[in-house]
């Protein structure tokens, strides 16, 4: 198989098998960045259309200064959070930022225990959840969050640890060791 | 004693400790455990960032069009309304094709034309073929076949392609004079053009048939590029041999 520049050459020249090699080779993981800031999977299909057009017309802007993947990866984020913003989901997010540390402090899944990670972001609110995604799973910074949700990196900051906080009860059953004398479940506050 | 509450324990998975957090963490065993899983948490979410999808939200059925609207994406549609596939030829399949054509339409030339009347230059460096017999041509072919028209060995597949883009181009050249300066088939001699066409188009069909079982088989793609390329130079003829006056509108 031929190198990702190649592929990328041919790709930029419109050429189809190149651009339908880059698609299936990445479409699984870029497809996934997508789902998981929309969670709505056919809003998400919609979304990843997009997102897949935008990396290809992004692409002669590519250096190679990083893996293609890495590179379409940030693409589909942001393009991601701009198609949020238009359909009005993140409008919702940001007022829920500001509204939602109720939600968060009181567990209305007292009864639910997660069985992934992402199974339990799942039940994060809205807000929480969007700025635990950038922050601990993408890697931005509490100032890139600000920028991308407007709100203050303080709030970002608020939101994450509220998020980590419901996660780890959400997890605790994976995540602790179930002898009873290490005593977690009850030595923790806040859980 | 009090423990750090969960929130502040969620900060310290990445955040300095106050100098009161760390002396309480120094001496509160069940907070530093804590603090631990909230950086096993923290850990685990960016591993999340690796993770795929068993199947894209996106198909390349629904893709290909968007991006050919784009104008991201070179060529027509590779699926027409009735949903039949339609054959796209690679650059290289293209000039390949032209070079069989070259080769078969030297010996179509010289089997069909009434005195062999049909002289065809397939070198633009003043070279002719020896075409006096299919052995010959086939023989030049072959003896040829690693070395370019100025006699230097082919070495590279970059080299290779340039010589048969520079083939293609003369083909053209040569087969677009031939069709407007063959006079070999005058007098009115329709029939064998429509044979020809009849045959060329169960030929593409044939061709065609076996591309979209097995669309890249260079071979079959050759020999359907050849086809039609054929048919077209034959239309070209057979509008030559029309009465002036007259214009072959379709066929």
């Amino acid at each position: 198989m031929e190198s990702d520049s190649i592929t990328i050459r041919r790709a930029i020249n419109g050429d189809e098998r190149a651009l339908r090699q880059l698609w299936s080779q990445y479409a699984p993981h870029i497809d996934a960045v997508v789902l998981r800031f929309a969670q709505d999977r056919d809003l998400a299909a919609d979304i990843a259309q997009d997102v897949w057009i935008q990396i290809f017309r992004a692409l002669p802007t590519f250096r190679g200064e990083s893996q293609f993947g890495t590179w379409a990866h940030r693409i589909a984020v942001n393009r991601t959070l701009n198609a949020l913003r238009k359909v009005r989901r993140l409008g919702k997010v940001e007022v829920a930022i500001e509204e939602d540390s109720a939600s968060v402090t009181d567990d209305h899944d007292r009864g639910f225990l997660a069985e992934s990670i992402e199974q339990a972001a799942a039940h994060l609110p809205p807000g929480a959840r969007m700025v635990w995604t950038l922050h601990d799973v993408e890697g931005y910074t509490h100032e890139d969050i600000a920028a991308q949700l407007g709100i203050t990196a303080g709030a970002s900051k608020s939101q994450l640890f509220k998020a980590r906080a419901k996660l780890r009860r959400l997890l605790a059953h994976l995540m602790d060791d179930p002898t009873p004398a290490l005593g977690y479940r009850h030595a923790a506050p806040g859980r | 004693m009090l423990h750090l509450d969960a929130e502040t324990l969620a900060a310290l998975a990445d955040e300095q400790p106050t100098a009161r957090d760390a002396e309480h963490l120094r001496e509160c065993a069940v907070c530093a455990r804590e603090v631990e899983a909230y950086r096993a948490l923290r850990a685990e979410g960016a591993r999340t960032a690796a993770a795929v999808l068993d199947a894209p939200l996106t198909s390349w059925a629904t893709l290909a069009p968007a991006l050919r609207a784009a104008g991201l994406l070179n060529g027509a549609d590779a699926t027409d309304a009735g949903g039949a596939r339609r054959v796209r030829f690679a650059p290289w399949m293209r000039v390949a094709a032209v070079i069989a054509i070259a080769v078969g339409g030297v010996l179509t030339g010289r089997v069909t034309a009434p005195g062999g009347r049909f002289e065809v230059a397939a070198s633009t460096d003043g070279g002719s073929t020896d075409g006096g017999s299919t052995n010959g041509t086939a023989s030049l072919v072959s003896d040829r076949a690693s070395v370019t028209a100025d006699g230097t060995p082919i070495s590279s597949l970059t080299q290779a392609l340039k010589v048969m883009e520079r083939a293609e181009n003369d083909y053209r050249i040569a087969a677009a004079f031939i069709a407007s300066h063959d006079s070999s088939n005058g007098g009115g001699d329709l029939d064998r053009f429509r044979t020809r066409l009849a045959a060329l188009d169960k030929v593409s069909d044939a061709a065609l048939k076996a591309v979209n079982r097995s669309p890249q088989d260079p071979v079959l793609n050759q020999y359907l590029a050849s086809a039609r390329a054929a048919r077209s130079a034959t239309l070209q003829q057979l509008g030559n041999t029309l009465p002036a006056g007259v214009r072959l509108a379709s066929y």
